[in-house]
């Protein structure tokens, strides 16, 4: 592990890279994500098997900041877009006889355009209307999967075939792995696009960057669309790899957990949502013992750090920073 | 004509009932431009301290007073106020921090509150129901033959009363001058001398305190049971944004509505699509009106 | 002017919204007992946020605000109120859906336990606004402009400040409403208030005070009495042109 003040290091001379499409955030990614990668020598199944889950929740993580920490709509249906990412593409397994990577495909395409017209029909509602509408979209997707039982399965769960021929666990973790280094690569590069900076300026200040000349509704219903295509591929990814849907996937729950590991992490930072998804996974893994257990520790950890640090994780480690900065240039002065 | 009379004053008790948890969250949006998440979370824990207090501690004590369940919602009522008012002095008060998004940071903080309290019941109370007992022997009413369930009319009358309660404290007293004055404009009451965080606190509490006495008078009803909340909470969402958040009065209207439509609905379409009612006209409001009925579009102060 | 005389005295102030951006730098400023003292300068020079900083809405960086002879602690304008401050801002300063007897019962917030004393100060606000008098239970909503700003002024009176701060009062009014209120405002300290405003109608405003204060650039570049700034009247106004 590197020390701390090393990677500050690390992360403040990426800066001094020559500006270009190639985000800075991207190569200490690179980085981690090929550091990462020796860690199958290390663990056992089990752990890999409990590392991948984890990076899946940084997957849905990512995709929810992208909307709620980038883009300032604070929407409560991302676990229902990865619901039925995962249920799209068990239909286009299932039913239409398509391999199981262009399922996953038509999973992702299939969130993607829910998402958008879901976006449709409820950005321009304020945030609170908004915040209300989609939590409904929610309940409705998981009341209709559970309803309609002869297509579903309900709530017993639907089989659907899995994404590799083993089940060794090594596979899932390379592949979760590349979709995480995918997925923040992706919005570390979309933030530095034009449509990146103008959604930033829309959450920031709407009135004003419509004055400024730029479309607010058209930039939060993209960036809708592709937050929701990203959370549809990695649900269809998840289905396959776990071999088994339910409607529970779209329990309010599932979104807290989400809204947990990004927002503890810190929710509007690249790096917030993974930190927060591991460190959940972790803590869950320490306290096995039950369900709601670990529930209640997620939301008071949440509520302590969230009170404290409202910058999540990496709003701390930025404060740290900047206090180590500041004592190593009075040491400098002083001698 | 028994059946809709029956029907009739079901749906009258229930949207009393109704209305106290609309009015617990609707006086919060409206005086903290807030939505608590946990709201329904709220209406489970006053149920859970009713039913402590009145099948525990009360035996405990060695209490038997007549209209002992309306002495133990009250203290439910009470308890939860004092609740509310710390968590909104200790969690919520630095969404006015600034630098802070205000929605996004009480979403956020009311959203793992109600995980909390939801899963914290569980672990405490365990994921089973518990039942109160009945607050009177059923009525009836011979002339009309109908027959009405004694808890039902008990916690209605109860409801009836507490919203009256709350419309004379709103506008006959000083202090619901100020209440009513701070949702309408922040900054004219701070001019005029009011601490905006300790009213900002009261609210809450009452808020929450409202929720809590509707949990706890449906206790009969709908027994008593962690995750209550979540149905709670749906039910008041549905009611605010038919009413229109920030409107009292729509609250009050929008839940004897709701209530009318659900039970008259129940007795003479189907029964089993109830709940679904007020689902309809939820999303029916939010994609045509999300104003409500008497919402207004607010100006920001 | 001595200090003794001086009812507000702020010192040394330093304000800023965003860290690191000060919007006023060093202010230094006098409300004398009794008088109309008046603070203008061009747009964005910090006015409003100078009288906000002085009621306790926005906390000052450094430097003092004394009122009375004490220092003011930090952030707590209820607190200014009971010392017998009152603040009347620029815009929306009354709550549309409350009548005018409302509005004005919710500026006696602190005389909400003495019945009696709320009843004869209402009393003698109708007496000397009859305007808000003949429409006490209408809704602030349906008033004009210049009736608003009576309401939001009478609304602070009623609690018989000793000092009030007024951002702008004429502001979005027709000329002749205008006068009326600077008349108002003017006959403030035969009253036993002393006023301190804030306002961009620069002729009008300094020909009724008593000492005028110029903000810009973040600091007070000038300061005199008001027939001073009446006779140099266009000197100023080509300073603030060129300076802004």
């Amino acid at each position: 592990m590197m020390p701390q003040s090393s990677m500050i290091d690390l992360l403040s001379a990426t800066r001094k890279l020559p500006a270009s499409w190639w985000p800075n955030e991207l190569t200490p990614g690179v980085a981690a994500a090929l550091a990462t990668a020796f860690l199958p020598l290390m663990l056992n199944d089990y752990q890999l098997q409990v590392m991948w889950v984890a990076f899946y929740l940084a997957v849905l993580a990512i995709s929810w900041n992208l909307v709620a920490g980038y883009g300032g709509m604070f929407s409560l249906a991302q676990h229902a877009l990865a619901t039925i990412g995962g249920y799209s593409s068990a239909a286009a397994v299932l039913a239409l006889g398509l391999p199981v990577w262009w399922g996953v495909v038509c999973g992702g395409l299939a969130a993607a355009l829910l998402g958008y017209l879901l976006g449709h029909a409820t950005l321009h509602l304020r945030s609170l209307y908004f915040a209300i509408a989609t939590w409904v979209f929610a309940e409705v997707a998981r009341q209709l999967i559970t309803i309609n039982y002869e297509i579903t399965r309900g709530a017993m769960g639907l089989q659907v075939p899995y994404l590799f021929s083993t089940l060794d666990p090594i596979a899932y973790f390379y592949l979760f792995l590349g979709l995480l280094l995918v997925a923040f690569g992706a919005s570390a590069i979309l933030l530095r696009t034009k449509l990146g900076y103008r959604i930033q300026a829309v959450r920031d200040d709407e009135e004003l960057a419509i004055a400024n000349g730029v479309n607010a509704a058209r930039a939060k219903r993209t960036i809708f669309a592709m937050s929701a295509g990203m959370a549809g591929m990695a649900g269809a990814m998840y289905g396959h790899a776990v071999g088994l849907l339910a409607p529970s996937q779209a329990d309010f729950s599932q979104m807290s957990l989400i809204i947990i590991a990004a927002v503890l992490g810190g929710y509007r930072t690249l790096w917030g949502p993974i930190i927060g998804a591991i460190l959940i996974q972790a803590v869950a893994e320490m306290l096995r013992f039950s369900q709601e257990g670990r529930l209640v520790i997620f939301a008071a950890l949440l509520i302590v750090v969230f009170r404290l640090y409202p910058q999540g994780v990496m709003g701390a480690l930025k404060i740290l920073a900047t206090l180590l900065r500041r004592r190593r240039q009075a040491e400098g002065k002083t001698q | 004509m028994q059946l809709l009379l029956q029907s009739l004053t079901l749906a009258l008790l229930n949207g009393a009932i109704y209305a106290l948890m609309a009015m617990g969250i609707t006086f919060i949006a409206s005086i903290m431009r807030i939505i608590n998440w946990s709201t329904g979370e709220f209406y489970m824990v006053g149920s859970f301290a009713h039913l402590a207090l009145l099948t525990v501690i009360f035996p405990a004590l060695g209490l038997t007073l007549p209209m002992a369940w309306l002495l133990s919602a009250l203290l439910a009522m009470g308890l939860v106020f004092v609740l509310g008012m710390v968590v909104q002095r200790t969690l919520i008060a630095p969404m006015h921090r600034p630098g802070t998004q205000a929605f996004e940071y009480a979403t956020i903080m009311t959203v793992a509150l109600s995980v909390l309290l939801q899963n914290g019941a569980i672990m405490i109370a365990g994921p089973n129901q518990y039942s109160v007992p009945d607050y009177m022997r059923p009525i009836l009413l011979e002339d009309l033959e109908i027959v009405l369930n004694g808890s039902r009319v008990a916690s209605g009358l109860a409801a009836l009363a507490i919203i009256l309660l709350f419309y004379v404290l709103l506008y006959r007293t000083s202090l619901g001058l100020a209440f009513r004055g701070i949702a309408q404009n922040r900054l004219a009451a701070e001019t005029a001398g009011l601490n905006l965080k300790t009213m900002d606190m009261l609210a809450f509490g009452i808020g929450t305190g409202l929720c809590a006495v509707a949990g706890a008078l449906l206790a009969p009803v709908f027994l008593v049971h962690p995750l209550n909340g979540a149905a709670a909470t749906m039910k008041g969402f549905e009611i605010i944004v038919i009413g229109g958040i920030g409107s009292l009065g729509g609250a009050v209207v929008a839940a004897f509505g709701l209530a009318l439509v659900e039970g008259l609905g129940a007795t003479f379409y189907r029964a089993e699509l109830q709940q679904l009612y007020g689902f309809v006209f939820l999303i029916g409001f939010l994609v045509f009106r999300p104003q409500g009925l008497f919402g207004h579009r607010e100006r920001r102060v | 002017m001595s200090t003794a005389d001086a009812l507000l005295n702020v010192a040394g102030l330093g304000v800023g919204y965003v860290p690191g951006i000060d919007i006023l730098r060093n202010i230094d400023l006098r409300a004398e007992r009794g008088k109309v003292t008046t603070i203008i300068g061009p747009n964005g020079a910090g006015k409003s946020t100078l009288l906000r900083c002085i009621f306790g809405l926005l906390p000052a960086r450094r430097g003092t605000v004394e009122f009375a002879g004490s220092i003011m602690e930090a952030t707590a304008p209820d607190r200014r109120k009971l010392d017998g401050m009152a603040y009347v801002p620029q815009h929306h300063s009354t709550c549309p859906q409350l009548t005018i007897e409302e509005n004005l019962r919710l500026g006696g917030w602190l005389l909400r336990r003495r019945k009696p004393e709320m009843q004869a100060r209402l009393d003698e606000i109708y007496e000397r606004f009859p305007v808000l008098a003949e429409r006490r239970r209408i809704k602030a909503t349906q008033l004009s402009g210049g009736q608003l700003r009576t309401l939001a002024v009478a609304k602070e009176l009623i609690v018989q400040p000793r000092l009030m701060l007024l951002d702008e009062p004429s502001v979005g009014m027709s000329p002749k409403v205008a006068q009326e209120v600077y008349a108002m405002l003017a006959a403030l300290p035969s009253q036993g208030v002393t006023v301190l405003l804030v306002d961009q109608n620069i002729t009008d405003a300094v020909a009724m005070s008593d000492s005028v204060y110029l903000i810009a650039e973040g600091g007070v570049q000038r300061h005199g009495t008001g027939r001073w700034f009446t006779e140099n009247i266009s000197d100023v106004i080509r300073e603030m042109l060129q300076g802004a």
